[in-house]
């Protein structure tokens, strides 16, 4: 019975435990998870970045390991990446035809 | 009274609106091909097949050299090679293609009405493979480079001439060809045309930068950069990775649109292919 009581509060707890840094778990997975949502609205216009792509592998990578701040710096770094593609993609609709030679 | 002319007013601007909107590949062709002619007036229309080649001297003359034994020769042999080699079944490529498959690569990206699609030269073999009950070959280099190598071989000197028909999925297909043409893309913010129409002939470090016009007229390529060969799709897909943009897959409508409008720019040009590049 104390190893199954043990094996229960570690289940309850650890989700919930905070890193020194104070990063989380759930932390690191909520902003993967935003990261993700964003990088799938750029794919949806086709204007994803290699960049982007290379950054939420690395927050992947990081949360693996259990490194979550890195994995939280990493996904903010490819929503902003991804941020910034979608703003691209939407500009390029209407500008691309002022490169068109008349 | 008043209002009948406001209401014809509106309808004639709407549609000259509307008329601006709709694609015009025959005036694109002109407005592209004379934006080339007025740039660089000493250059006529068939040099631009030599892309780099066509404004540096001293490398036209290095890569003359070069062409006295072209680096593209295995691939031609292979190419020949594949090419008359029989399927399992007893078929071959000739089999699938208009006048056997011979001096037929000028007419390619072609819309094929059935499906709606733009095939190129490429996705055709891979059609005529898998139709034969073999799976299909890798879109940007070994077997299919040299196949493309051959077949383009045997087109050579003849004029592009692909055609857009008047079928609103085609010219859909060649207006999404054109904008990805024009769109910057990437993390740094680079269109085709960027580099292609805006830089062509200029130097991008030691590169001379191609020109768009003409550019398909020679692909497949040997590139001493990939010490391989490489065809078009290949050449996308890297320009695509250089600007910091996720490619698409080798045989994605984005990419064979792409071919179909900038292939279509270059109508009239003789075919060069296959060729050789840095």
């Amino acid at each position: 019975m104390k190893p199954f009581g043990v094996a229960v509060m570690m289940l309850l707890v650890l989700p919930g435990v905070a890193m020194a840094d104070g990063a989380t778990k759930a932390g690191a997975d909520q902003d993967i998870a935003l990261a993700k949502a964003k990088m799938q609205a750029a794919a949806a216009l086709g204007n994803q970045w290699t960049p982007t792509e290379a950054a939420f592998k690395r927050a992947e990578a990081a949360e693996q390991k259990g490194d979550f701040a890195a994995a939280q710096k990493a996904a903010a770094r490819a929503r902003q990446l991804a941020d910034l593609s979608i703003g691209q993609a939407t500009a390029q609709k209407k500008l691309w035809t002022g490169a068109v030679p008349h | 009274m008043k209002f009948a002319y406001v209401v014809l007013a509106l309808m004639t601007m709407m549609s000259g609106a509307l008329a601006a909107n709709q694609p015009d590949p025959a005036a694109d062709l002109k407005a592209f091909q004379g934006y080339f002619q007025h740039r660089f007036p000493k250059v006529p229309l068939s040099a631009y097949v030599d892309g780099p080649y066509t404004f540096s001297e001293s490398e036209r003359a290095q890569w003359k050299q070069i062409m006295e034994f072209p680096p593209y020769q295995f691939a031609l042999d292979s190419g020949k090679t594949l090419f008359e080699a029989k399927f399992p079944n007893g078929k071959d490529y000739a089999s699938c293609f208009p006048n056997g498959g011979i001096g037929i690569a000028q007419d390619y990206p072609k819309f094929d009405p059935k499906t709606g699609q733009v095939v190129t030269l490429g996705s055709a073999i891979n059609q005529c493979r898998v139709a034969n009950g073999l799976d299909t070959l890798k879109l940007t280099k070994g077997d299919m480079a040299d196949l493309l190598a051959y077949m383009t071989y045997t087109s050579r000197g003849k004029p592009i001439d692909v055609v857009v028909p008047d079928d609103p999925r085609a010219l859909a297909a060649y207006q999404a060809g054109k904008e990805y043409f024009y769109s910057r893309r990437g993390q740094l913010n680079f269109s085709c045309s960027s580099c292609h129409v805006q830089e062509a002939g200029k130097h991008l470090r030691g590169n001379v930068l191609a020109p768009a016009l003409g550019m398909t007229a020679s692909f497949p390529i040997y590139r001493s950069k990939w010490g391989d060969m490489g065809t078009l799709v290949r050449r996308f897909i890297g320009c695509d990775k250089k600007v910091k943009s996720a490619p698409d897959k080798p045989d994605s409508a984005t990419y064979r649109d792409l071919a179909y409008f900038l292939t279509y720019m270059s109508n009239g040009l003789p075919i060069a292919g296959p060729g050789a590049r840095p």
